[in-house]
């Protein structure tokens, strides 16, 4: 049982290389379902001309506005197709969640079907906790922003322009932390319920009582992953922006940058997962190395 | 509103005949150097000052509190035309937000600056009207109650004469009237203590010099026009109000706890000002202009923006179409409650928008800015009737812009963030090719069908139009031809006949050609290779007796190197451009074949040491007037594929998916 894992193997998600590159695997093929229709409708029209879809990364982006302005309604039909398929990958991307955090918290080596039980066997308690998370987040924000509704015609006369605007921005600004707590909490409730086998109510008790015991620590470990992570996406798309697309090598190189950073997304999402499993082992100490 | 197009028809071909005087240096105006480069270049004389036939002396006082403005002083008119008149005609715009029975506010207009309800209404009452040489009658009792035509409107009103005034005799005018300052709403009013005090004073319509009065209500969509003069408006505010105004400030003083300012402005034919206790200011000075920057509290940035802005403008435009002819230049940003006030032009005035924290990669602020700037010169300085001929103002301003602004910033001009650059010109033509169909461009601004039309077809269309113009007639030319009509008609106020005729002048019958089908007759064109093909020579099969020997020549031998082929390209719709048809061999040659697109279609030959493999019309894309720039290329070989998009479009939906499915 994953419980009588030793603590050495809890930590680092490069043990379980193979499983992360697997989750980036999924991360990619669904992408790649998700663009498919949008690059045949941005793409596909300007690959009679003879520099191909090269002209929609053109500077001054005349033929992006066009492609645009010509395939307005099928690109707003197929956003609307999109919104449900979102919807319906926040469930079923819980299967290599499940599947990822089972291997994170285990010692041996793991087969593909037991990772695939792991993810079925586990799809219950996430998908509860997942709608508890989704409602708290709304409950929860809804006090701020509501109060920033409320307040707006006061704030502007107090405050002026700046300081009303500046003051919605803070109360954002807490809507967004509450978001992160709720995102936080939720995360150790899943590490908890795949890695002690736990139903979703007693992992979301769990959660919330390891994230009552290290608040700054559960946070920090997930925002310093997370703002890594949109770190560096910038880095590269602002690299990736230098090599540009013109030629084949190029195109090669860009293709090659946005994949690391896809890559080292997944990698260190797995990082805080197999930091949230040690977070809820409450017989070890949050920060316990192996 | 046939009786305005007669007029406009009469006054063109009176300045067909004066333009030529002018020009040799006979007429009225006294003619001087126009020391900036376009000007050297082309060695255009232009006017130095305006023809002032209406000259204000008001005194206006703000009563802050109840949003009033007291107004009185004098207006000397001359009869500037060939005949006499009868009767006087003044605008009294801010009655258009009277009641709702108003021209402007029963307008079908749907959306769009005006459109959000009045929250308290405005109005103007003109108290007295005294005709100093007409033995000091006051005329406004036996003025019309209402505008011509229209028992509900009370924006254009006639004021009947006891006796003709004679061409070139002068009236004195001494004028009473309280001006109620509606919320704002299009470009007037006010938000608490905030005050944008435009069309605030009953405004002498132009007379034509014909001797017919052009006089309009205030329809929703139009603008305004007036004959130039000299304003010279003393304000009264309570102290602590910061003021900008047309005009410099020549005089101020302070007394009873309220401050009067005095702004002196010659050649312009309107005068808008502001007062707002919260104002902050900076100032600049750019090409000889002093500049002031009127903003809100946390608005610094911005202010910077709109002022290194408008430093760039006062260069370009002033080489473009001559020097900025005024000492002063005054940039207002209204607090975020008063949008309604922003983005919109008056003489040595504009008011600019955006939000304090708008990012600098959106050059929403610039391009608001220079907009209204470029205003400075169509409809300030180049003084055309806004309401019949909006193409002249918003229209050519638009082009302007957009050329200002990608001679600025380059190919990012509306956009440029992390290397996705898109420029203006690539949104003007966005938003003008959905309406180029609906209506024609040259109309005057009531008869549109909508806002939408409106926007789309006078800004983004004339925008459009003559950025094809430019690109396909060459720049330079284009540049001139502009150049040259802004400092030919600078003080003066040229009709659309006139604007074509220095588009013709310069740029020859068929870019003229095409300018008036663009906009008169709903123009459009979209040119398209249907196909291209090509073979390699082959030998003539069959038996053939050469030299005494008996040869057989089977189908389908080759007989060297050269392919012939063909691209078949074609143009749909009205307007015809020429233009480049590049052919392209397998071996990577490029044959550059121009087309003059007379025709329906043209099979443009091809030889080459290789098959020819790809066809495009029109490669730089010139033609942005093109519908579909998607039909425009031809590959015999079509990829299957769309792969730096697929690329890009699958990190994007890669990144999305952290969020979805960690």
């Amino acid at each position: 049982m994953v419980d009588a894992v030793s603590a050495r193997w809890l930590r680092a998600p490069a043990r379980r290389l193979g499983v992360v590159v697997v989750v980036y695997l999924v991360h990619l093929g669904l992408a790649l379902g998700f663009a498919w229709p949008v690059a045949n409708l941005l793409g596909d029209p300007t690959l009679s001309h003879p520099r191909g879809d090269l002209v929609l990364f053109e500077p001054g982006g005349l033929y992006l506005v066009e492609v645009l302005r010509l395939g307005r309604a099928s690109l707003t039909s197929a956003a609307r197709g999109m919104t449900f398929a979102a919807l319906a990958t926040l469930y079923v991307g819980l299967l290599p969640l499940g599947a990822l955090l089972h291997a994170l918290a285990s010692a041996k080596r793991l087969t593909a079907a037991e990772l695939v039980a792991a993810g079925a066997r586990s799809f219950g308690p996430l998908s509860l906790l997942l709608g508890l998370s989704l409602v708290a987040t709304a409950l929860a924000c809804v006090v701020p922003l509501g109060a920033g509704g409320l307040l707006e015609v006061k704030l502007k006369t107090a405050l002026g322009d700046r300081g009303s605007d500046m003051a919605q921005a803070a109360l954002w600004a807490v809507a967004l932390a509450l978001a992160a707590v709720i995102g936080v909490i939720h995360d150790l409730a899943r590490a908890a319920a795949v890695s002690r086998a736990l139903p979703g109510l007693a992992a979301a008790r769990i959660g919330a009582e390891a994230f009552a015991d290290h608040p700054i620590r559960g946070l920090t470990g997930w925002g310093v992953r997370g703002f890594t992570g949109v770190g560096l996406v910038v880095l590269l798309a602002w690299a990736a922006t230098h090599v540009g697309v013109e030629t084949s090598l190029r195109f090669a190189a860009v293709t090659a940058l946005h994949q690391l950073a896809a890559f080292a997304l997944v990698y260190l999402r797995a990082d805080w997962l197999a930091e949230a499993i040690r977070h809820t082992r409450r017989e070890l100490p949050f920060s316990a190395e192996p | 509103m046939l009786v305005g197009r007669l007029a406009q028809g009469a006054l063109g071909i009176l300045l067909g005949i004066l333009v030529p005087l002018t020009a040799l240096g006979i007429g009225p105006g006294a003619l001087a150097r126009d020391d900036s480069p376009a000007a050297r270049r082309d060695d255009v004389p232009t006017k130095e000052h305006a023809d002032g036939v209406v000259d204000y002396t008001l005194r206006a006082a703000l009563d802050e509190h109840k949003h009033i403005v007291h107004g009185d002083g004098t207006i000397v008119w001359r009869n500037a035309s060939t005949a006499s008149v009868q009767e006087l005609f003044f605008h009294l715009y801010l009655n258009a937000f009277k009641n709702e029975r108003t021209l402007f506010l029963r307008a079908p207009v749907a959306s769009g600056r005006g459109t959000s309800p009045v929250a308290e209404w405005g109005y103007i009452d003109v108290r007295k009207l005294v005709a100093r040489e007409l033995d000091g009658a006051d005329l406004w009792p036996g003025a019309d109650k209402t505008s011509p035509g229209d028992t509900d409107d009370e924006t254009d009103i006639r004021v009947p004469l006891p006796r003709a005034i004679a061409p070139g005799e002068t009236l004195t005018l001494d004028v009473t009237w309280d001006a109620k300052l509606p919320s704002i709403v299009e470009r007037t009013g006010y938000v608490d203590d905030f005050h944008m005090v435009a069309q605030w004073f009953p405004k002498m319509a132009r007379l034509l010099p014909s001797g017919q009065w052009r006089h309009f209500p205030f329809y929703h969509l139009a603008e305004f026009y007036a004959d130039f003069g000299t304003y010279d408006v003393t304000i009264d505010v309570p102290t602590g109000m910061r003021v900008g105004a047309t005009g410099a400030r020549v005089a101020a003083s302070s007394e009873n706890g309220r401050d009067l300012l005095r702004f002196r402005q010659t050649d312009v034919h309107d005068f808008a000002w502001t007062a707002w206790r919260s104002f902050h200011q900076k100032t600049s000075r750019a090409e000889g202009v002093d500049l002031v920057a009127l903003y809100p509290p946390g608005y610094d940035v911005i202010a910077d923006r709109e002022i290194a802005t408008v430093t760039f403008a006062l260069k370009y435009f002033g080489e473009r179409y001559g020097r900025y002819p005024y000492p002063v230049l005054t940039l207002v940003h209204p607090p975020s409650g008063a949008g309604e006030a922003g983005g919109m032009e008056y003489p040595t005035l504009i008011t600019c928008g955006g939000a304090w924290y708008g990012p600098p990669f959106t050059h929403d602020v610039e391009s608001v800015t220079m907009h209204e700037f470029g205003h400075q010169y169509f409809y300030g300085v180049v003084a055309t009737d806004e309401q019949t001929w909006p193409i002249l103002d918003e229209g050519i301003n638009s082009f302007a812009e957009a050329d200002a602004m990608r001679a600025w910033l380059g190919t990012g001009s509306a956009l440029d963030f992390m290397g996705l650059q898109v420029s203006l010109g690539a949104l003007f033509r966005a938003g003008a090719l959905p309406a180029v169909h609906n209506e024609p461009i040259a109309q005057s601004a009531e008869t549109f069908a909508s806002g939408a039309d409106y926007g789309g077809l006078v800004y983004a269309g004339t925008a459009t139009i003559l950025d094809t113009l430019s690109n396909v007639y060459g720049h330079e030319a284009f540049a001139r031809a502009l150049g040259r009509y802004t400092r030919r008609y600078r003080f003066e106020h040229p009709t659309l006949q006139e604007f074509v005729a220095v588009i013709r002048e310069n740029l020859g019958d068929e870019a003229a050609h095409n300018l008036e089908r663009a906009i008169s007759e709903k123009g459009w064109v979209d040119y398209r290779v249907a196909n291209a093909i090509s073979k390699r020579d082959d030998v003539a099969a069959g038996v053939f007796d050469r030299e005494g020997k008996r040869e057989t020549v089977e189908r389908g031998t080759p007989s060297g190197a050269t392919w012939r082929g063909w691209a078949l390209v074609m143009r749909h719709g009205t307007l015809q451009f020429p233009v480049d048809v590049e052919l392209r061999g397998a071996d990577g040659t490029v044959q550059v074949v121009r087309w003059n697109g007379a025709e329906e279609w043209t099979r443009i030959p091809y030889e080459g040491k290789s098959e020819l493999t790809e066809a495009i019309v029109d490669p730089l894309g010139n033609v942005t007037l093109d519908m579909n720039l998607l039909n425009n290329g031809f590959r015999a070989a079509r990829p299957t594929m769309a792969r730096r998009t697929l690329e890009r479009a699958t990190y994007g939906a890669a990144l999305a998916l952290q969020w979805l499915m960690p």
